[in-house]
């Protein structure tokens, strides 16, 4: 059985911060993905400041491509800022990313 | 309808229409122009310039209210909705603080420099009620507790000073009707200071503590020392304002102690957020905002001296220079240079497709040439005021009109990227040539 969750997140690896070129996967912005009912997927998600003019952009962009994907009916999007998104959020391959 | 869906809605009613934002930075860019301009026109008043109606006057207001303030208005009503999670009320009443604030500069500062009191009493009636309007606006959208309780502090310290800027400027505008409250000399000195440090200061102040973060993808700066310099940032210009009032040298150094440490906590914050971040190259953008912090420490220093005449009879005029051109100006230019590109790929997305990269709506070669002009005007017009030199800032004035012009450019790349991106809907590509990025999985 194909895990949504799975794909979900690959999804979400097409979107870009248009600041920092770098997906919102490897910046840190996705705490959670679940999937508590069969094809609904929700997804906690937060932004590096509360004031980034980018978050609804990437709130949309984010539920679109995840509802792109084949087998999701239902997408919720959980905006959180508990815990702050700090720089220890980026996985090691946004950091390589950043460093070039 | 999902919590997610509530969530975004909300969102997306706290980004204004793009005109807005953008009309208040086009105006900035064209008051920047007609500044550095009327600067070289009156190069050789304004190293023994020591207030008064005239050019120099005009020029001065052209950049505090035409590009300090008109900036601070359109960054303000743009991101502060997003920071209380409170929608800004009908986009008709900012509208209508852009025109009465541009059009009160145009007759202002005409008045101002033409020695005409009609001009300059309608021009000075019209900015003082956009500031009004424009401040209750604000204090509406501040009155939300949200987070980011340093940005929201600061930025609530400079709407009060809002009000006390546009009354003070009320003040000395009666003077020209021949109604004379107070002694015109120490108004304008508390002007400068509730304009300067107050209003625009504590805005630079609110911003960095959320802009520098944002870019340099780092650590937030510690929030207890960003609330200490906030309310040491008010008490400095307090005793400020009563050392003017009183004539006082030891409560002058005692403000200038105290926004020395104001200053340090600020700086100390950015030094963590600059320390911790992931982004290694920031840009030429960034040279210009670490500049216009080397410069804040150098502007109180100046400060202090000019009330002691430590540095001649000329020292008023370097520390007014330092205060809007150094540190205040060279601040917002760098900043514009980010966020402009930044709000402008945000503006530019299309339904079910990703905005550009901000490096797509930017051109990094005007950027630098305009960084380049600044700040060697900056030092140029420094050295012609200490020299008594009307050459030196005349040369310093045609780079900074050159780089102003450079800017010009930046501005409408930005913005015609911006158009052709919303133009070009979901099928064409972009200006680099690469192809859109949209979202299809399987």
């Amino acid at each position: 059985m194909v895990d949504l969750t799975d794909q979900a997140r690959d999804a979400l690896k097409q979107v870009l911060d248009p600041e920092a070129g770098i997906n919102i996967v490897d910046l840190g912005l996705i705490c959670d993905i679940r999937e508590p009912h069969h094809g609904h997927v929700e997804i906690d998600m937060t932004f590096t400041t509360e004031v980034c003019p980018a978050g609804p952009y990437l709130m949309q962009a984010a539920e679109e491509s995840v509802q792109a994907v084949s087998g999701i009916e239902a997408v919720e999007i959980i905006l959180t800022f508990d815990p702050p998104w700090t720089p220890d959020r980026i996985t090691a391959d946004g950091r390589a990313f950043l460093r070039l | 309808m999902s919590a997610g869906g509530r969530v975004l809605g909300g969102a997306h009613g706290r980004l204004l229409p793009v005109s807005i934002p953008f009309s208040f930075f086009a105006a900035a860019v064209i008051f920047h122009i007609a500044a550095w301009a009327c600067l070289l026109l009156a190069a050789d008043e304004i190293p023994n310039f020591q207030g008064g109606l005239g050019l120099p006057l005009a020029t001065l207001h052209l950049i505090t209210l035409g590009v300090l303030t008109m900036t601070a208005f359109g960054a303000a009503f743009q991101l502060l909705p997003v920071a209380t999670r409170e929608a800004m009320p009908a986009p008709f009443l900012m509208r209508l603080v852009f025109i009465l604030l541009a059009l009160g500069t145009l007759g202002l500062t005409h008045g101002m420099a033409s020695f005409q009191v009609l001009p300059l009493a309608i021009g000075g009636s019209a900015a003082m009620l956009a500031m009004l309007l424009g401040g209750i606006l604000l204090s509406v959208n501040l009155l939300r507790n949200a987070g980011m309780p340093v940005v929201l502090t600061f930025a609530r310290l400079a709407v009060i000073c809002l009000f006390g800027v546009a009354g003070l400027g009320s003040l000395l505008a009666l003077r020209y009707a021949g109604i004379a409250i107070a002694e015109s000399q120490m108004l304008a000195a508390i002007h400068m200071i509730v304009g300067g440090f107050g209003f625009m200061g504590m805005l630079v102040f609110g911003f960095s503590y959320v802009l520098v973060p944002m870019f340099g993808l780092s650590n937030m700066p510690s929030a207890a020392e960003g609330l200490l310099a906030a309310f040491v940032s008010a008490g400095a210009i307090l005793v400020a304002i009563a050392s003017i009032i009183a004539g006082s040298g030891n409560l002058v150094i005692l403000a200038g102690l105290a926004g020395m440490i104001a200053t340090l906590l600020y700086l100390r914050g950015m030094m963590q957020a600059m320390g911790s971040r992931m982004k290694r190259r920031m840009g030429v953008s960034f040279v210009l905002v670490r500049v216009a912090w080397a410069m804040l420490p150098l502007c109180i220093l100046a400060g202090v001296a000019a009330q002691f005449d430590l540095l001649g009879d000329r020292s008023g005029t370097f520390f007014g220079f330092l205060l809007f051109f150094g540190w205040l100006l060279t601040f917002l230019v760098g900043v514009l240079q980010r966020i402009m590109p930044f709000l402008a790929s945000m503006h530019a997305a299309q339904a079910g497709r990703q905005p550009p990269l901000v490096t797509e709506m930017s051109s990094q070669g005007t950027m630098t040439i305009h960084a380049i002009c600044h700040l060697a005007a900056v030092a140029l017009i420094a050295m012609g005021i200490l020299l008594d030199s009307g050459w030196t800032v005349r040369a310093g004035a045609i780079i900074g009109l050159a780089g102003a012009l450079a800017f010009a450019w930046f501005s409408w790349q930005v913005v015609s990227r911006m158009m052709r991106r919303k133009a070009s809907g979901s099928t064409e590509t972009d200006t680099t040539g690469a192809a859109p990025r949209e979202f299809s999985h399987g």
